[in-house]
This record gives structure tokens, C-alpha cells and sequence, in this order.
């Protein structure tokens, strides 16, 4: 029996059934405030996840990611709101949208390296952020947009929950596909050895800029999917700190594995909820929770598990 | 002629690093670049595999004028390189350090939704076990001692499938022995593959093990170039680099 438990847990499609499985079954044994936060917590995962391309598989640290989540956000709003597209059309031009806009910025950005790369992201993110603030006639300024129409079959938090985790489980197995395809494993040539990955042969700005067109339009389904949920938009959506809370997400929850920064994500969700109920101070703890996860744990969550499962099994090895 | 070099010059703020250098290299040619530390071997090698642009001066390779070109370009013509400090994908594995690149020469790098784990798997074990590193292949690369690190990239450079091999010190950092036994590898998986080799080294006795012509740089400059016996008798490289043994 133990054997069985272990082999089940050992192969990795199995292991993601079962997390599909009991995800299917969640919302049914938790109260409508708890699914609600969930959706929230697919809706980063996604966002987070694609700033992972960036990050933990291209070695680019972009602190505008926002950007494209929000404008993900403002499309599918936009286009619900004042064009009356319908639902599923809004929510496939989020990603085209964000896309695009990641194929502008990305084109600027990709030709620099390290802290320049970074600041200059943060710069066009905060640009769009800017842009989207004062265009009051189109973006309705920090009003947002607001009573964003939701079709008849999404009208109720657990239809939207199950809707939402359909497209989670689309982008994230689109995005694993992506990561462990040869573009994937030159991405990741990339983030080791820039220099080297050229002399091989690969174009590293044309390989960067695609991943920063990738890692936008997936951005932008997050941002679609939230703004959907939420009903409103707001400028805040596309603020840096918004793609700072991304990125915290994903050291949080690790960005060595692939799924480290959708476990981020829950983590970071649901701590939110349980300390604010109780203490006043969620940015001392959070604060607090960095320092001791960077200082200590730098493969975040899911790198302090697989350590731990490494570590289990070699013992087990040893006994055997 | 596989490569041919005429009038290279590259001078930082003024400091002549590359003074007019011109010289030709025949297929299957083994020639190994000496000279003093600073000489400019580096550079040279930098300016014929497009990391630096030369101010003055043209490269070819099999006829066809490289000069100027990003370093992406000129590695799909055919030439590929190792550089000095150890130059490999740290975080990857032995096996996808070599598969990318194997990958990278085949185009197939910017497929996005094929799995990576089943191509190229062949080309890269047949490439890994020529260097030795048959069964290393899930090691994490970064962890490899520094002779297996130089070897693996040797390995990388072979996955372009080049006709020209750039080497810049392969036995940088080793103990005779080890130095020793990377130079009758880099042999003999060059012969084998019917590799032009160009080499910049330091040790010596590696440089007459192995290479039948030498060009030796002075200041920018090739100031002797000949086979091995005519370099060793050569007064004027006797002096600047080998010492003033008489």
C-alpha cells in the first residue's frame, strides 16, 4: 500500500490529475468568499507564471510586467463595456492586445541587459500606467471602467471559479509546452550564458523579444480573467506595484520549478486573507516572509520541497 | 584556404590591439596562435567570430567576407569557438548543455511546442561520449570538476558541426597531466571530424604536441609564422616569448 502511495505521487501526470481532481471538487466544501479568493489566486498564478518565462527561464528581470496584464484587463473590459463583443471574443483579444503591446516595448527593452533591462520595463510599464490614468475619455482615468457585463452562464462565483480554472489549466500546460521546447532550453541557454548562447548560433535578441511577446499575452489572459470576475478596472491594474507583487509571488514560491510561482500565488492569497483578519501589519509579515525566504530559502517554496523530497529519498535509499 | 585574413586592425582609445594582421589558413590545417600575454590573441579571435567589429580590415570564410557580422551569423557559417575562462550553461545538464546547441545548429530552436527531452537525443550522446562525457549526461554542468567544465565545452563547440574550431587556451587551468591528455582529445576529435583547428595557447609543450604551423603575435602584430621547427629556431621569437635561453 505504501509502494502504491508512493508511485502515484512519483508520476508526474498522475500527481497533476489528482490536483486537478480535488481542485474540481474544492469549491464544493468551502463557503462562496473562499472560491472567490481562488479565482484571484488562478488569475496571479497566470500572471506570475509568465513573468517566470521572463525570470526564472530567460534570467530577465522585468519590474513592468503589469502592463500587459493590464492591458489584458482594459481590453476584455473595453470591449464588453462599450463594443458589447461577445464574452469569449473579449477574453481571446486580451492576449492579441497585450501581445502587441509587448512586441513595442519588448522591442526597446530586449536591447539592453541586466538593471538597464529592468529599469527600462519599469519605465514603459509605468508609461502605459500613466497613459491609461489621464486618457479619461477612453479609459474612463481612475474611475476605471466599471459594471463590465458578464454573460448569463458566468453569473455566479462557482460557474466563474470552474471557468477560470479552465483556462489556468490552458495556459499553464501552453506554457510548459513552451518552456520545455527547444525555444524553452535556448531561453534557458540564454539566462546562463548570454554570450555563449550567441557563439551557438542563436539570435539572443530576436530569442528575448519573443519571450517578452510570450510572456505578455499570457499576462494579459490573467488580466482579462480578473477584470471579468471583478466587474471594474482600474489603472491600478497596470501600477508597478502590481508587477511587483508578481514577482514577489514567484520567489515566493520558487522560480526554478514551473509551478513555483502559481504555488506562490496561493500562498501569497491566502496569507493575505488569514493575517488581515487577525493583525493590522500584512506588509510587516509579508516584508518578513521575503527576507527569511531570500536569506534562507532561495529556491522559494516549491525548491524547499524538492530539497526536502531529494533529501527523503536518498535516505530512504540509504536504509534499503 | 579556409580562412582568410587581410590587413585586421582594432585599436581601444590607443591602443593598437589588432595592428593590420594578415595571414590564411589551409583545410586541416592545426595552427596554434602564441604570444605574450596581452599580445592582442584574444582580441584576434574576438574580431574573426564578431564579438568585437574591426575598424579596419576583412575577414573570410571559404570565400564568403564575414567581417562585421553578430556572432550568431558567422557560428552558422561554420566556425565555432571556446573561450579562455569556462564558458558553459551552468544550470543546465551536461547532456542539454551539448542538445542545445546540437539543436541550435539544426534550426530548430525556435519551435515552441514540441518537447525539447525527445530531439536531437542521438547526435548529442554520439558528441558526448567522443568527449568522454558519456555518462555524465544528467550530471548539473556547473558541478563538473573545471577539466570535465573545458571538455564539455569542447563538446558544445562540436554540436555546431563546425569546419573551423576557434580554441582559446583549452588547457587554461590544468595540471600537465590533464593538459596532456585534453590536447590528444582535441586531436583527435578534430582529425576525426575533418576540423580545421585554430588554438591560442600558452603551454608550450601543448603547442608542439599537436600543431603543425605557429604564428606568433607581438603588440598586435604577427611577428613569425612557420612550422613548429622553424618557429623554435626563430631568433626574434626566442627573445620576446621564449625566453633568452643562449
Amino acid at each position: 500500500m505504501k509502494n502504491l502511495t508512493a508511485k502515484i505521487l512519483g508520476a508526474g501526470p498522475l500527481r497533476l490529475l489528482l490536483a486537478v481532481i480535488f481542485l474540481i471538487l474544492l469549491p464544493l466544501a468551502i463557503g462562496e468568499s473562499w472560491v472567490s479568493l481562488m479565482v484571484e489566486m488562478m488569475a496571479l498564478a497566470i500572471l506570475a507564471t509568465s513573468l517566470n518565462i521572463l525570470i526564472g527561464y530567460g534570467g530577465m528581470v522585468n519590474f513592468g510586467h503589469a502592463a500587459y496584464y493590464g492591458i489584458g484587463a482594459y481590453t476584455c473590459a473595453l470591449l464588453l463595456k462599450k463594443a458589447g463583443v461577445p464574452f469569449l471574443l473579449a477574453m481571446a483579444a486580451a492576449p492579441i492586445f497585450s501581445a502587441i503591446g509587448a512586441l513595442i516595448i519588448g522591442w526597446f527593452c530586449v536591447r539592453l541587459s541586466h538593471i538597464y533591462f529592468a529599469m527600462l520595463t519599469l519605465a514603459f510599464g509605468q508609461i502605459v500606467f500613466t497613459l491609461t490614468l489621464q486618457w479619461y475619455s477612453f479609459t474612463g482615468g481612475d474611475n476605471g471602467i466599471t459594471e463590465i457585463p458578464l454573460p448569463p452562464f458566468l453569473q455566479s462565483t462557482l460557474r466563474y471559479y470552474y471557468f477560470s480554472l479552465g483556462v489556468l489549466i490552458l495556459c499553464l500546460w501552453a506554457m510548459k509546452r513552451i518552456v520545455d521546447s527547444p525555444f524553452g532550453k535556448a531561453l534557458q541557454a540564454l539566462r546562463d550564458n548570454p554570450l555563449k548562447t550567441a557563439s551557438i548560433g542563436i539570435n539572443v535578441r530576436l530569442y528575448s523579444w519573443m519571450a517578452f511577446v510570450i510572456a505578455g499575452a499570457f499576462a494579459g489572459i490573467g488580466g482579462a480573467l480578473f477584470a471579468a470576475f471583478n466587474h471594474n478596472v482600474f489603472p491600478t491594474f497596470m501600477h508597478w506595484t502590481k508587477s511587483t507583487e508578481a514577482l514577489v509571488v514567484t520567489l515566493l514560491g520558487g522560480m526554478f520549478h514551473f509551478y513555483g510561482p502559481a504555488v506562490g500565488s496561493v500562498i501569497l492569497i491566502f496569507l493575505d486573507k488569514l493575517v488581515t483578519s487577525y493583525l493590522r501589519y500584512w506588509s510587516f509579515v509579508l516584508g518578513l516572509l521575503l527576507a527569511l525566504m531570500v536569506l534562507f530559502f532561495r529556491g522559494g517554496f516549491t525548491g524547499f520541497l524538492a530539497e526536502r523530497w531529494e533529501a527523503y529519498r536518498a535516505r530512504k535509499e540509504e536504509s534499503s | 584556404m579556409i580562412l582568410k585574413v587581410d590587413g585586421l586592425t582594432k585599436s581601444f582609445g590607443g591602443l593598437m590591439a589588432a595592428a593590420h594582421i594578415s595571414f590564411s589558413i589551409q583545410e586541416g590545417e592545426r595552427s596554434a596562435i602564441i604570444g605574450p600575454n596581452g599580445a592582442g590573441k584574444t582580441t584576434l579571435f574576438n574580431l574573426l567570430t564578431g564579438q568585437l567589429r574591426p575598424d579596419e580590415g576583412q575577414v573570410y570564410f571559404q570565400g564568403e567576407e564575414i567581417t562585421g557580422l553578430p556572432p550568431h551569423q558567422i557560428c552558422r557559417k561554420g566556425i565555432s569557438r571556446s573561450f579562455q575562462r569556462v564558458n558553459i550553461f551552468p544550470m543546465l545538464s551536461v547532456f542539454e548543455n551539448v542538445q542545445v546547441a546540437v539543436l541550435a545548429a539544426q534550426k530548430r530552436t525556435r519551435k515552441l511546442f514540441s518537447a525539447a527531452r525527445k530531439m536531437a537525443r542521438e547526435e548529442t550522446q554520439i558528441i558526448l561520449e567522443s568527449i568522454d562525457l558519456g555518462g555524465e549526461g544528467a550530471v548539473i554542468s556547473g558541478t563538473l570538476s573545471h577539466g570535465n567544465q573545458k571538455r564539455l565545452e569542447l563538446g558544445i563547440a562540436l554540436a555546431g558541426n563546425p569546419r573551423l574550431l576557434l580554441l582559446d587556451e583549452p588547457t587554461q587551468g590544468m595540471s600537465p597531466e590533464e593538459t596532456t591528455k585534453a590536447m590528444a582529445l582535441i586531436d583527435r576529435v578534430t582529425r576525426k571530424r575533418g576540423i580545421t583547428l585554430l588554438f591560442i595557447e600558452h603551454d608550450i609543450g601543448a603547442v608542439f604536441a599537436i600543431a603543425d604551423m605557429i604564428r606568433v603575435l607581438h603588440m598586435g602584430s604577427i611577428i613569425a609564422e612557420g612550422k613548429p621547427q622553424e618557429i623554435r629556431e626563430n631568433d626574434e621569437v626566442q627573445r620576446i616569448y621564449l625566453g633568452e635561453k643562449k
